[in-house]
């Protein structure tokens, strides 16, 4: 089955009829979620970011400032994928057309393996390799801000 | 309110609103950095918010934390506002009639005066509780007005399409 004879199929359970024929009110209370936890994960890496760049909280370890980002990053992550799924599964073929859409959906799984190897290994070593954390930092920053950035053009199209 | 709206129109036919609503790239730029920069402005700020009410990074001092971000915070606000004056600017006699903008419009407002009761009430003693793990309980409040506040304004900013 092709791709997109498999979305099709997907669009025809009965999850994805009832998502699509559901109360607007539905609909767009997954739109708030989303967006709510997307300003939420950019924060926390951002947070990260500056730290591991030494532009705020340089009186505290970065390995603190990073743990804190981290779970907020995870709880946050777990909202956007949760309601980005459902919003996806309410017309996956419609959302597949969409070139933004795929671009997205790449540069995501960039963010999200980076973050949980080169990003994951350095930051905790920070101290240590203050220039590779940089680098990490400024990486991580363009990869999450690419996907909001890609995200923010499938509406456009 | 006529007034209001002849302002609107104005804006809506100056070169640069019509310019800006008509470029193929311009327009989603800046709807693209009206967004992604709410994670400097609001996303840096519920950080804050959450060491206020004693979640988060319970053991650096308030005060600290709420100096150490607030460069970010501002910067971001910044960002948000200059690019949300230019989208009123491009969609003005758009928006003026959309009920979820106005709706947007009183919950920044709440939020300012959040901010102002906070700036100049609440932090007066914080030199006191700054070190708490959990501030005290009108510390707390500003905390979660703040984020309910702000998450208000960006669930009715994401409304303004629906009923648009």
């Amino acid at each position: 089955m092709s791709i997109f004879e498999t979305l099709q199929w997907v669009q025809g359970t009965e999850l994805g009829i009832a998502l699509r024929k559901s109360n607007h009110l539905v609909g767009a209370s997954f739109q708030f979620a989303h967006v709510l936890g997307i300003v939420l994960l950019l924060a926390s890496v951002t947070l990260m970011s500056l730290r591991l760049l030494g532009l705020a909280f340089v009186k505290q370890a970065p390995a603190r400032i990073v743990e804190t980002g981290n779970k907020v990053l995870g709880l946050s992550l777990a909202v956007v994928v949760i309601s980005g799924t459902l919003i996806f599964l309410s017309g996956p073929v419609r959302y597949y057309s969409n070139e933004f859409f795929r671009i997205k959906i790449v540069v995501l799984v960039a963010a999200l393996l980076f973050q949980a190897s080169l990003f994951r290994v350095v930051s905790q070593r920070a101290a240590r390799y203050p220039l590779a954390a940089k680098a990490v930092a400024i990486v991580s920053l363009l990869l999450w801000f690419g996907v909001g950035a890609s995200a923010r053009m499938i509406g456009f199209i | 309110m006529s007034v209001l709206y002849d302002f609107a129109q104005l804006l809506y036919d100056s070169d640069f609103g019509t310019a800006l609503r008509e470029s193929q790239y311009a327009f989603p730029a800046v709807e693209g950095i009206h967004l992604l920069g709410l994670a400097f402005s609001i996303g840096l700020l519920a950080f804050a918010d959450l060491r206020l009410v004693g979640v988060l990074l319970r053991d650096e001092p308030v005060l600290d934390v709420l100096r150490q971000l607030r460069p970010f915070i501002l910067g971001g606000f910044a960002i948000t506002f200059a690019t949300g004056a230019m989208l009123f600017w491009a969609l003005s006699i758009k928006l003026l009639p959309n009920p979820i903008f106005s709706v947007k419009l009183i919950f920044i407002l709440l939020a300012g005066l959040n901010f102002l009761w906070f700036e100049f009430g609440v932090m007066r003693g914080a030199a006191e509780w700054s070190d708490h793990p959990v501030p005290p309980v009108n510390a707390r409040i500003a905390g979660w007005t703040s984020l309910a506040f702000w998450s208000a304004v960006v669930i009715s900013g994401r409304l303004i399409p629906y009923l648009g």
